[in-house]
């Protein structure tokens, strides 16, 4: 297999050699800045010249012979003398792997190009393992799980103090648990954690919720930690698709020329003990230049149905603005259904039709 | 999605001030010719049996990653779709891979952009498109299947030994998955398929709408039928971590190839052997900047060559993809922010005025705000083709009132050109805090004492702290106003902002002489 340079430098020409072109650095903290210096050798009999044409990071500088360099700075190194190449970087990037360096060209017909690269591996005193807390969605009815664990590298002992809930409506139903973390369980390298465990128990309100969780910890370089709550409480029948706000319970179509039409597919998902046995009519659509099908319901399992809803605007519909209260209002969908709680379900649908 | 924002404004200011003779600007640079600064590519190859090209955590950049001028940005799938008309040009037979994380973001918006980046992948042939953690975590799965049942079932690439929506088994049957894909390319048959690491299940823990297996046991399921296929080459994509996907290698030797995302965001320059096994690891970087092409010979000498391919200004900017990014952008205005789920929260210190209620009597600090590319940064968006003044990721430094880093609105902040005309640019009260109890007392359309009045007054002024910068050896931490220049300028889109060299071009004084 062959890589992206390879060298075997004549005698007679400058000759670029350089014992490493990567420097591992292993791990550093984040914030902190770390310097390397490579040195470029001329083996040759000729002056090697150099220029610097590139950092793959602003967060990476360069000095070459001790002065601070930017690209298209240029250097020349007599025969059997050494330029120095100093590589300074700043880890104020988010924690994980780090590979970043500069690009030098060369006269050395064999190495044109030498990119000199550091690399390893960037840590944060602190950890919060997932960084968030996601319920994804939760159905009325039933309870959502999510845990996180807040994970220590520089000091022995995590204790959540305190922690608070922000948001009132997420709060009251919202149970926090903080669990410890045996040694055994510990991420690699950690050296303390404390998990997490939230449980979202929904009380009435249908659509997406978001909040935040503030703690209280004993670690001193992460005393205040805050985490965003997030997830969607789903009813036993929901709406997804491309152009579907769930919030107002509106499909939104991007602008259609009347020769053209448009076409969108919604999702109909049914959930719980009914889903099986529900149907789906159309019981009506206004105005006339939306049309609505229901496709064949997917069974996914007993208590989850989806159905297709395809909503067009036939070709050839006359020109229209439907846009909301003062843009001439909106079309309506209604479906009706045999669910014993919601024998009907209306969908408001925003929409132009240009000429 | 950014898009050229501050940074790229401060040089067609440059570019301005360099017409009047002012050679000094702070973000002067030389033009960069990408070749030069990022090398050749494909040098000597000759036409390979066929390609794999490798991709992954687009992490929501459709369009290169940054602001800070087009031609100094990486990345972008309209570059991408040029790369891959010129190899397919060639006659080379590719097979096209993607190790997921289209997306990196929660809410409506990475919905919409996860849907039209996957959209976008298989518009491009791929053939295969591992599920990522972050798209999975979009807190509603049912876009995310919505997107995944969208597209036509015999192009659908998407690919998971161990994860499936709703449920393993269902995932499959509703067509939004597979375990795993044969692809024929060249002649040759490929056995493609794809983990979720740990690290992303331990985020998915509690879900119950996702189906999650270990990487191990999705592959011990799997390895066996695809060993079946009789493949000439089998590819593992793990959306993990380095280190977990060497030992999925080692516990599956039959993937000749590993790739694996969770590395550094700059791919190296060459694989890594793995070592106690045949298998090559490669990692394709982050934010769309590089895609890695491998090129299979029958010449047993050479018979893999690799190359790392930075999507710089060298390529051309495809048709299709501006198309799809048209489409994006029109989503998104027909949405509107509302609909994005965009509900604009209360400021803690108060309600925005706009900048030409500050005008009214800080005249000489106006002026000098008037002359910077701080005045005209939502005019920048709306010229933009396609413009961007509803894409909340470029709103959010590019109007006032906003909160820069998570792309939301504050109550009284810009909602739109028509709705708040006076929100415009990115305003005095970007960096003072909002000002409209100020602006109320000073015009006397509300009683305050003289201690409230200064008291307002103080909230508003900045002080920069002696040396105040953001460069080594300058003081950081005690300060406040660079700390806020950097929420836009950050290194994404601003990579050159030095705040003492910028400073001086924007420098202004208020009312009382102060730099307020």
């Amino acid at each position: 297999m062959t890589g992206e340079a390879e060298a075997q430098p004549p005698a007679t020409a400058a000759q670029a050699s350089i014992d490493e072109t990567t420097f591992n650095f292993d791990k550093m903290e984040s914030g902190t800045t770390q310097q390397h210096t490579f040195e470029i050798k001329n083996g040759g009999k000729s002056p090697l010249d150099l220029e610097f044409v590139s950092h793959t990071c602003k967060c990476t500088t360069v000095e070459l012979n001790g002065k601070s360099v930017e690209p298209g700075a240029s250097a020349t190194v007599p025969p059997s003398e050494a330029a120095k190449v100093l590589l300074e970087w700043a880890a104020k990037v988010p924690a994980g792997p780090f590979r970043h360096g500069a690009t030098f060209t060369t006269n050395d017909p064999e190495r044109s190009r030498l990119e000199l690269t550091v690399e390893g591996d960037i840590v944060e005193s602190t950890t919060l393992q997932p960084s968030l807390l996601n319920f994804g969605n939760v159905n009325v009815g039933a309870e959502g799980k999510a845990e996180m664990l807040v994970v220590s590298f520089f000091e022995p002992e995590v204790t959540i103090e305190s922690f608070e809930v922000t948001d009132a409506k997420v709060a009251e139903q919202t149970e926090v648990t903080i669990e410890p973390v045996e040694k055994s369980a510990l991420p690699d390298k950690a050296l303390a954690a404390a998990k997490v465990v939230a449980t979202f128990k929904p009380k009435g309100t249908i659509g997406p919720f978001a909040g935040s969780l503030k703690m209280k910890t004993n670690l001193k370089r992460a005393s205040s930690l805050e985490v965003p709550v997030y997830g969607a409480v789903k009813g036993d029948i929901s709406i997804a698709g491309p152009g579907w706000v769930d919030a107002t319970g509106t499909l939104r179509i991007s602008p259609a020329k009347s020769a053209d039409g448009s076409s969108s597919r919604l999702n109909v998902s049914l959930r719980g003990e009914h889903a099986k046995s529900t149907e789906l009519k159309v019981a009506s659509v206004t105005p006339n230049e939306l049309k609505a099908s229901l496709g064949e319901p997917k069974v996914i399992r007993d208590n989850f149905v989806q159905i297709p809803l395809t909503v067009d605007i036939p070709p050839g519909s006359r020109p229209i603005v439907m846009m909301g209260e003062d843009q001439g209002g909106e079309g309506e969908i209604v479906l009706s259904t045999t669910h014993p709680q919601t024998p009907e379900v209306r969908l408001k649908v925003a929409f132009v039709v240009k000429p | 999605m950014r898009i050229p924002t501050l940074a790229a404004i401060a040089l067609a200011a440059l570019g301005l001030l360099a017409i009047g003779g002012n050679a000094a600007d702070p973000a002067a640079k030389p033009k960069i010719d990408p070749i030069k600064a990022n090398g050749e590519i494909f040098v000597g190859w000759p036409k390979p049996e066929f390609a794999l090209v490798i991709s992954g955590e687009l992490d929501g950049y459709l369009e290169p990653c940054g602001c800070a001028g087009l031609e100094n940005q990486m990345g972008g799938l309209k570059r991408r779709e040029t790369l891959l008309k010129d190899l397919k040009a060639k006659g080379w037979p590719m097979v096209n891979l993607d190790m997921g994380g289209l997306v990196k973001r929660l809410g409506v918006q990475s919905e919409i952009k996860y849907r039209y980046a996957l959209e976008s992948l298989v518009d491009l042939g791929y053939q295969a498109i591992a599920l990522g953690g972050r798209e999975l975590g979009l807190g509603n799965i049912d876009a995310v299947s919505g997107a995944l049942m969208n597209i036509d079932p015999a192009k659908n690439p998407v690919v998971s030994a161990n994860v499936g929506i709703y449920g393993l088994e269902e995932s499959v049957e509703m067509g939004m998955t597979d375990r795993f894909r044969i692809i024929e390319a060249g002649g040759k048959r490929i056995g493609v398929t794809s983990v979720l690491g740990a690290k992303d299940q331990a985020a998915l823990a509690g879900r119950g709408d996702i189906a999650v297996i270990s990487a191990a046991a999705g592959l011990a399921q799997v390895a066996p039928l695809l060993a079946a296929e009789k493949c000439d080459l089998q590819v593992l994509m793990v959306h993990g971590d380095p280190a977990e996907a060497t030992a999925l290698a080692l516990q599956f030797p039959q993937f000749q190839i590993v790739a694996t995302t969770g590395g550094a965001e700059e791919p190296p320059k060459t694989p890594k052997a793995i070592p106690g096994s045949k298998s090559l690891l490669v990692e394709a970087g982050h934010k769309g900047m590089y895609v890695i092409v491998l090129g299979f010979y029958a010449d047993p000498k050479t018979p893999i060559r690799y190359q790392r391919v930075p999507l710089d200004a060298r390529f051309v900017e495809g048709t299709a993809m501006k198309e799809k990014l048209v489409a994006y952008q029109s989503e998104l205005e027909t949405m509107t922010l509302a609909g994005l789920g965009l509900k604009p929260v209360a400021h803690p210190d108060g309600e925005f005025a706009g900048s030409s209620a500050c005008a009214d009597c800080h005249t000489a600090a106006s002026e000098v705000f008037k002359k910077s590319p701080h005045a005209h940064a939502t005019d920048t968006l709306v010229k933009l083709d396609p413009p961007r003044h509803f894409d909340p990721e470029c709103l959010a430094c590019h109007v006032t009132g906003w909160r820069p880093e998570e792309y939301f609105p504050y109550k009284s902040g810009y909602l739109g050109l028509t709705e708040t005309p006076e929100m415009l640019q990115n305003g005095c009260e970007n960096c003072h805090g909002p000002a409209a109890d100020h602006v109320r007392v000073e015009n006397g359309e509300v009683d305050a004492t003289d201690q409230e009045k200064e008291a307002l007054r103080a909230a508003l002024r900045m002080n920069i702290v002696a040396n105040e910068g953001n460069k080594d050896g300058q003081v950081f931490e005690e300060g406040q106003v660079v700390k806020n220049c950097m929420r836009c300028h950050d290194l994404d889109n601003s990579p050159d902002f030095d705040f003492q060299k910028y400073w001086p071009a924007i420098k202004h004084v208020g009312k009382l002489g102060a730099e307020d």
